[in-house]
């Protein structure tokens, strides 16, 4: 992992169009502003790496949805 | 086309019927074709079978039938990418993957990361809504209903 200093104010740039600054650093907490081009999209690793543990779970389920919906219902 | 399903036996389905997920499922990218299956005993679920793979295969309900409060905004963009612009909101359709538990009641249903389809073109996309009240496992129903 490439690993830099910067500081509040500064940015680093990632290929032709993705930006990112760090905006505030603040009681243990970084504030980061991205700018890049629509089509890449940005998310939280926790909450993308929760949504794909989701799908593999719902994915391992060895209940029959026939059973679990029409004799349950 | 005949496609072996995971929880329905061997089906025939029609082109109309498979969704192209260009960038697959969240951990599942390399699986892009699904057919959705409507289930002739139950109105309430649906199954999105990948179409050669038969243990891929999700199980799907309409959010709105199990939380009618279910409220989300989603990205433009996100959107765009399987051609549904900001004007033609009615050709979208929104599912959910349900996680079976042993009964109904211990079921969960992800409310971060729903299915949507553009039925004018047939491509789907799983979305992370901007809402933080929703997580990837609520309760199909509360205690004291499904009994």
């Amino acid at each position: 992992m490439l690993i830099l200093n910067r500081k509040v104010g500064e940015s680093l740039v990632i290929g032709d169009d993705i930006e990112l600054k760090v905006l505030e650093i603040y009681e243990g907490k970084v504030k980061v502003g991205i700018k890049a081009p629509k089509a890449i999209s940005v998310l939280r690793k926790e909450i993308y790496e929760a949504v794909k543990m989701e799908n593999q779970e719902s994915l391992n389920a060895t209940k029959n949805p026939l059973d679990v919906f029409v004799k349950n219902k | 086309m005949k496609i072996k399903t995971k929880y329905l036996g061997d089906l025939e389905v029609s082109p109309e019927q498979v969704i192209k997920f260009d960038s697959g499922l969240f951990g599942f990218e390399q699986y892009k074709d699904f057919a959705l299956i409507d289930v002739a005993e139950n109105v309430y679920f649906k199954v999105l079978q990948h179409v050669e793979e038969s243990y891929v295969a999700f199980v799907l309900v309409n959010p709105w039938d199990f939380f009618p409060d279910y409220d989300i905004q989603l990205s433009d963009d996100e959107l765009s990418k399987i051609g549904i612009q900001a004007n033609e909101e009615n050709d979208m359709l929104v599912y959910s993957i349900v996680t079976l538990g042993d009964s109904l009641k211990n079921s969960t249903c992800n409310l971060l990361a729903p299915l949507v389809i553009n039925t004018k073109n047939n491509r789907g996309k799983q979305l992370i809504v901007m809402e933080d009240k929703y997580t990837t496992k609520h309760k199909l129903f509360q205690e004291e209903i499904g009994e």
